[in-house]
């Protein structure tokens, strides 16, 4: 399995209902909008319920992960900005159409900037997985004259980095929109 | 912001393993940010109890119904299988195995959550509790104060 970034990890491993449902509460009240939990556990109705729990909130659940026993899910707290999605950068892509171009065989890159552990359970194959945050670390790891696509879940983190890619010398920078949350090509997870 | 959802639970039985029932929803109601009140009426009164004996004082029928009921959560029986008072023993042993929280913690986890714990006072002055045997930090209110919190609210229970 690739690395995954987390922000926090909460220890729920051995606690009965309904006690991983409410210290994920507890974590989440702390932690930052945008960042990524993920909670251990081994009840094993904890997925159905963090699950629920997380998209009654109105928080992002991304997934989980069985390993050993050990229940790991992955839940995204959500920002209030997120949802009125109102990009400033000019150039942007339908999800159909990148589709389109994705079929072609063309010679593009995709960069996905969501979350490590966002990309990990749900991207377009071959995409390229640079987290918002870590963007300005890594321009080397991209060439500034080939077409790129800038995706993330709604096209708000995506408007961000493309302006931050032209404003670095990039000149072939389009943002997906709406980006994975609606997105119905192929995709592909850590497993595959 | 949306308007906080709404969670109302009687708690009518003076059952072990029903009041557990009622708390866990409580408590995990509470973690869906709903408002949450238990209405503790008639034998769920008991779970309100303080397990130390409190002196107030009593007529003879009020001693005979304190002597009568569990002082407190943890001393509640079974809804089922009580076995003069063993079956409590044995869930309690399964419900450490199993890492179950039991009843009286989950009583403190819902003060912790803010969850309003209501005692109704027509019930209390019919089983002769007085406000002083019972926790601190609840409220005492009647029918008309648990409407007002179920009117608007998403779920209701009874138990």
């Amino acid at each position: 399995m690739e690395k995954m970034k987390v922000n926090q990890t909460l220890d729920a491993k051995g606690l009965a209902c309904p006690m991983p449902i409410v210290k994920t509460k507890k974590a989440m009240k702390d932690l930052e909008s945008g960042h990524v939990l993920e909670i251990q556990a081994t009840d094993k109705g904890s997925k159905a319920d963090i699950k629920a729990w997380s998209e009654s909130t109105g928080h992002q659940y991304l997934g989980t992960i069985e390993e050993g026993g050990v229940l790991n899910h992955f839940i995204r707290k959500s920002s209030h900005d997120e949802t009125t999605s109102e990009t400033k950068y000019p150039y942007t892509i339908s999800n159909e159409d990148l589709m389109k171009t994705l079929e072609d065989n063309e010679q593009v890159v995709v960069l996905d900037v969501r979350e490590t552990a966002e990309y990990a359970f749900n991207h377009i194959p071959g995409a390229i997985s640079i987290p918002l945050g870590e963007l300005e670390d890594h321009f080397d790891q991209l060439n500034k004259a080939s077409k790129t696509f800038v995706i993330c879940r709604t096209g708000t983190r995506s408007d961000l980095a493309s302006q931050k890619l032209a404003s670095n010398g990039f000149t072939n920078v389009f943002n997906v929109l709406p980006g994975m949350s609606g997105w119905f090509g192929k995709t592909v997870n850590f497993n595959q | 912001m949306t308007e906080k959802k709404r969670t109302t639970i009687i708690l009518f039985s003076g059952d072990y393993d029903k009041a557990m029932a009622a708390y866990i929803i409580a408590n995990g109601a509470a973690a869906y940010d709903h408002e949450v009140t238990i209405f503790h009426t008639f034998w769920g009164l008991n779970a309100l109890r303080k397990d130390e004996q409190v002196t107030v004082k009593k007529g003879f029928m009020e001693k005979m119904f304190a002597k009568m009921m569990p002082r407190g959560a943890d001393k509640m029986g079974l809804s089922n299988m009580n076995f003069a008072g063993f079956g409590p023993k044995m869930i309690k042993g399964v419900m450490k195995k199993h890492n179950a929280v039991p009843l009286p913690d989950l009583i403190e986890m819902a003060q912790d959550q803010d969850i309003k714990l209501v005692a109704c006072t027509m019930t209390m002055d019919l089983l002769g509790l007085h406000q002083e045997e019972l926790l601190d930090g609840i409220e005492y209110a009647g029918v008309a104060a648990y409407l007002a919190d179920a009117e608007d609210g998403k779920v209701n229970l009874f138990i």
